[in-house]
């Protein structure tokens, strides 16, 4: 990656994108950039792929999704994968991960749901429809959750 | 906390289309305006708006970790009561620790860490296990995402 790349993608790792009509344009002055360059840079990590997506986050409390959960999976395979967590909207993550002898889980999911039952129902039915073993881990209280500033690990 | 269901319709469309992707453009907010309808000075103010009233928490963009050479772990641990303020802070000192929370399960502190290779984070795995304090303490390395995407309905 070039240095011009990285002084992007390092800005946009700290800062969210302005609201208003031309917000490349600020971004573009505090680089010492144009605008296009700004703008065709962000468009060429995106076609490369190390940026995934330009988009809004939603504060899932907000809109009504008040309880949300880890599940944890031992041996999902790829079909509960493919048919059930990647078109659930409900369930924003799935992982796949080393698995531990003290905690022998290699699936993660994260369930945002309205209710805890709910969240509770989806796991059982989904256990035993593919005959698996879930830990429902409920999110009590969140201490943290900032962006990945990249600047020390590019 | 429920006035999610005073949003009028538009703003549950804008809300939803927010999650699948802007353009990525010298002006993307007129682009959405465009798509659905709405004049571009509309589509900004009714934006700020959305984040004002806090369903939208930010617009900004997403990386693929692992195209960029970033290595991650989920790690699990069981801190006792007493020492969770103190653990917190420790993990708050982290840049590299985005998110932390409580869960209701023996391992009872949940956070993700990431690092530019394997080795660096084991040793800091190893690290946080001393300073946490941790009881108990599980570290469950990013084989694969299967899934990163919010799409929640309003």
């Amino acid at each position: 990656m070039r240095e011009k790349e990285k002084k992007v993608l390092k800005y946009f790792s700290e800062y969210d994108l302005e609201l208003s009509p031309r917000p490349f344009q600020k971004v573009a002055q505090a680089l010492n950039m144009e605008e296009t360059e700004v703008v065709g840079i962000l468009q060429r990590l995106k076609k490369q792929g190390m940026i995934k997506d330009l988009r809004g986050v939603i504060h899932h409390r907000r809109v009504g999704y008040t309880t949300n959960a880890l599940i944890a999976w031992h041996k999902a395979n790829t079909d509960v994968i493919k048919k059930v967590f990647m078109g659930d909207d409900r369930i924003s993550h799935c992982y796949k991960r080393t698995p531990q002898k003290s905690f022998n889980y290699d699936t993660f999911t994260m369930m945002h749901a309205k209710t805890a039952s709910e969240i509770k129902g989806f796991v059982r039915q989904t256990a035993e429809k593919f005959k698996l073993t879930a830990e429902i881990l409920f999110t009590e209280k969140e201490l943290k959750k900032d962006k990945l500033a990249l600047g020390k690990l590019l | 906390m429920n006035a999610a269901y005073t949003l009028d319709e538009v703003m549950k469309k804008i809300l939803f289309r927010l999650q699948e992707g802007l353009p990525i453009s010298p002006r993307p907010y007129k682009e959405l305006a465009d798509e659905l309808g709405l004049s571009e000075e509309e589509m900004v103010a009714r934006l700020s708006w959305l984040q004002e009233e806090g369903f939208l928490k930010r617009i900004n963009f997403s990386f693929d970790l692992n195209k960029l050479g970033v290595v991650s772990t989920l790690v699990g641990c069981r801190i006792p009561k007493k020492n969770i303020n103190m653990a917190q802070k420790v993990i708050n000192a982290y840049g590299n620790i985005t998110h932390n929370y409580l869960r209701k399960h023996r391992l009872n502190m949940w956070f993700t860490l990431s690092a530019k290779s394997r080795k660096r984070l084991q040793t800091e795995v190893a690290r946080l296990r001393e300073e946490l304090m941790a009881e108990e303490i599980v570290s469950l390395p990013t084989q694969k995402v299967h899934k990163l995407r919010f799409r929640l309905h309003a």
